[in-house]
């Protein structure tokens, strides 16, 4: 539960070595390098940003090809994959060296370009069957396509509108001296060939005009339709011949596809490194790195920078400076380190309330959602997942905190007799057929109503849930306020650590006295007040302001009562829970003890209580949340750090 | 049957208990819908942009929807005090149906206003989110805060029915 100490680096070293050095130091993960600040140093020496803007591109370029391929093979490939996918393990420099990844290269090449070529070919597939179409209406007509006219007549291809009346249109076209032969009659229309006298044309042009008459001309096809669909036919079936090949290529190809994906970690990792290049700025022999290292990897850090010849050194944080954070937590307090990352890091040398928090975050949890039968299938799912999926570190402390927040959750269900909602009860009511007499009554604090809770039912006893609520409530805001006593206490000031919080500790004690003995009560709340309206505006030099100071802190009192009650939300978020899934048991359990009855019990366990097992983690997820940052934080954090996000080699794929 | 005798047959005890059921449910359900919808639709546009944001736009998306399992749960607490799922319905007086009609109206009524509010803010969430994807959770929690107030109206709604005797 701290920040870890961090170490300023800056480093000279010549250019010539700047890229190893670089990737060096992006391997050791532990490295953060800061974008250079320009507008101090350029006054004073002749230094500029290193430019590799052209490297960066190709590499971009390059990894986009090489994530087109991956895509592409991955469905050519048999392999299992999806959700049980292991890390490759592979040593990156051996597979460089073995010329493993030239190979892998060439097949990123072959993989884009047969794909290219299979959709080139998709195209012209599609072109000629347009064409093949429109050939067809013709494949009875024994003449070449394009000819139009012998030496005394003309002839002349077209469509007439579906559904004329070819016996008036033939007999006008026989008038007028044309020979008309029909070729084709569909939905699409009536498909003629005429031949007329170069004379009559236009005669014929003419009548033809009247009935919808549309040319059709295939000036560069010199052949028959018949002989020419053939054709077009044979280049099909050669095109389709050709893809077939080419998906055969690449299932052969698909065999190289952890190759592939190795080749592109390393490229992503010097996509990376090319990246913290760019943050550089450089003489014209030198480049200076400006970065921050934790403390414990101080060691091995200067191990790696003493092999190249460089000039480097190692500084405390001055107060200018703004080092990044980086939380250090038990095995079980890390896994909330996420939850505080989404409200704000500390500042640097502040305070890391992570391990305070996820003690609060589990107990309010567990009564905010308090069913041991959830709480289970939660723990179940989680720890499952992060045995089965070995998922990112990332991922996989987001799993175990749910997974011990569903152990918060079977403690609360077992003490408030919650196993799936009421389900061991409506089960033994309606399934099994018990009288109300029958069924247990196990509360410790006594109850009028059957219930399996081991302290008392919410339902029957909600107001005494309202206090269980609103005691952890003031619990976790007297933790906040110690936190703010202890940091207060660390800066040396005792005394305003004693005067403004010890003073509301005392005043609080007061109160409640005054329920238990008040006499005694009494007294005690008449003394802090009195130390709160005399001590508040100490820092005030006039004596009129110190007093009115001093009343204004007793107005605290009232931003206090309001945090206190907020916590009445894990009493609602609750019962809301609850009666979800009384009423999922209800309709469950309608049936009866009949086959139709169990049937009918199972498919509404499934669907009932899984959706009332979502609906409810997000729910009380994003209010446990709330309590934390809204109610605790405010009593004593300070945020406003940024994140120690070291570079670090890609790790998509592999794993070293 | 005279007019008088019609509306004490409609106005009776456990039809006034009925629609403050239907109340809650209803009008936090409408209040509900018309929250996750303009969260919708703010999300829609982000996604077409960026589908990958989808299970953050999911949760900011989902806020609204409590009020109207909230103003649920206070109907289903009605129908099970008045015995209507186990079958033995109890006779309830105009006053006692008045007294469940009244205690469903906190739900109702701040259920329909604060999902509403607090649609709007969680959509403005979700612009916030596709500029600075990271900061998930601060738009969540802005987003949590308008919801207290539904929840310390169920809270009054629930404490009335169930503390019904």
């Amino acid at each position: 539960m701290s920040i870890s100490s961090m170490k300023k680096l800056t480093v000279f070293a010549h250019n010539a070595d700047s890229d190893t050095l670089i990737r060096k130091l992006v391997n050791l993960k532990c490295v953060q390098i800061d974008t250079a600040d320009d507008e101090e140093i350029k006054e004073t020496l002749p230094v500029r940003k290193v430019n590799c803007d052209a490297r960066r591109s190709e590499l971009e370029s390059s990894l986009s090809r090489i994530s087109e391929a991956i895509n592409i093979l991955d469905k050519y490939t048999h392999r299992k994959k999806g959700l049980f996918a292991q890390k490759i393990k592979v040593k990156k420099d051996k597979f460089v060296s073995d010329g493993y990844a030239d190979k892998a290269r060439f097949t990123v090449d072959s993989a884009n370009d047969a794909i290219a070529r299979q959709n080139e070919i998709k195209n012209e597939i599609n072109k000629l069957s347009a064409t093949l179409a429109s050939v067809a209406p013709w494949i009875k007509y024994d003449l070449p396509l394009n000819m139009t006219e012998t030496a005394r007549t003309d002839i002349l291809l077209g469509s007439l509108p579906a559904g004329s009346d070819l016996g008036v249109i033939g007999k006008e076209l026989y008038t007028a001296g044309a020979v008309a032969e029909l070729l084709c009659s569909d939905a699409s229309g009536i498909y003629i060939s005429l031949v007329f006298c170069k004379q009559d044309a236009d005669e014929v042009l003419k009548a033809l005009s009247k009935y919808g008459f549309t040319r059709v001309t295939f000036s560069s096809v010199d052949k028959t339709a018949a002989e020419y669909t053939k054709e077009l036919k044979k280049q099909i079936d050669a095109l389709r011949t050709e893809t077939d090949a080419l998906t055969d290529k690449l299932v052969g190809l698909a065999d190289n596809i952890t190759a592939v994906e190795i080749l592109y970690d390393i490229e992503q990792t010097s996509l990376t490194a090319t990246e913290n290049m760019q943050k550089l700025l450089s003489t014209k022999s030198t480049v200076i790195i400006n970065g921050w290292v934790p403390e414990k990897n101080e060691k091995k850090v200067c191990e790696t920078l003493d092999r190249f010849e460089c000039a480097y050194s190692m500084e405390e944080p001055t107060e200018e400076d703004n080092p990044p954070i980086l939380l250090e937590n038990n095995a079980y307090a890390k896994n909330f380190e996420w939850v505080l990352g989404m409200y704000a890091y500390p500042v640097y040398g502040g305070f890391d309330p992570t391990f305070i928090m996820s003690i609060f975050y589990f107990i309010i949890f567990g009564i905010m959602f308090a069913d041991a039968g959830y709480g289970l299938v939660l723990s179940l799912v989680c720890f499952a997942a992060v045995k089965i999926i070995h998922p990112s570190e990332s991922m996989k402390r987001f799993l175990l905190m749910f997974g011990y927040c569903g152990i918060s959750c079977i403690i609360g269900g077992v003490l408030f007799g919650s196993y799936f909602g009421d389900l061991p009860l409506a089960f033994m009511r309606n399934m099994l057929g018990m009288a109300e007499s029958e069924l247990p009554n196990l509360a410790l604090l006594g109850a009028s109503a059957p219930n399996v809770a081991l302290l008392f039912d919410p339902l029957q006893n909600p107001v005494g849930f309202l206090l269980v609520s609103l005691g952890i409530g003031a619990v976790h805001l007297i933790a906040g306020m110690a936190v703010k006593f202890y940091i207060l206490c660390r800066e040396g000031k005792v005394l305003d650590a004693i005067l403004d919080i010890g003073a509301y500790w005392l005043l609080f004690a007061g109160l409640g006295l005054l329920f238990l003995a008040p006499s005694v009560g009494k007294w005690v709340t008449i003394a802090a007040v009195a130390v709160i309206v005399l001590t508040h505006g100490r820092s005030e030099k006039n004596i009129i302001m110190k007093f009115l100071k001093g009343l204004l802190g007793l107005y605290d009192l009232i931003s206090y009562a309001s945090d206190l009650l907020s916590y009445s939300r894990i009493l609602a978020l609750g019962l809301a829970a609850a009666v979800i899934a009384q009423v999922v048991n209800i309709l469950g359990t309608i049936g009866g003890p009949t086959v139709g009855g169990f049937i009918g019990l199972v498919i509404a366990f499934l669907i009932g209580h899984l959706l009332n097992i979502v609906l409810n983690v997000l729910g009380t997820f994003v209010h446990t949340s709330r309590l934390q940052y809204i109610e605790f934080f405010n009593k004593f954090y300070e945020d406003g750090g940024r994140a120690f996000e070291p570079a670090a080699p890609s790790d998509k794929y592999t794993n070293e | 049957m005279t007019i008088s005798e019609l509306i004490s047959l409609i106005f009776s005890g456990n039809n006034i208990a009925i629609f403050g059921a239907v109340l809650a449910a209803g009008l936090a359900g409408m209040g509900s819908a018309k929250g996750v919808g303009l969260v919708g639709e703010a999300a829609s546009g982000m996604l077409s942009e960026d589908p990958s944001k989808f299970g953050k736009a999911l949760i900011l998306q989902a806020l609204p929807g409590t009020q109207g399992i909230y103003g649920l749960i206070t109907a289903f607490l009605i129908i099970f005090k008045m015995g209507i799922l186990s079958g033995e319905v109890v006779e309830l007086t105009v006053a006692q149906g008045a007294y469940f009609l009244m205690a469903a109206l906190p739900i109702a009524i701040v259920g329909y206003y604060s999902a509403i509010k607090q649609g709007k803010v969680a959509a403005a969430g979700i612009s916030f989110i596709a500029k600075r994807p990271k900061e998930v959770g601060k738009a969540i929690t802005s987003a949590a805060l308008v919801e207290t107030y539904a929840i310390f109206a169920v809270l009054v709604s629930l404490l009335l029915v169930l503390l019904y005797k």
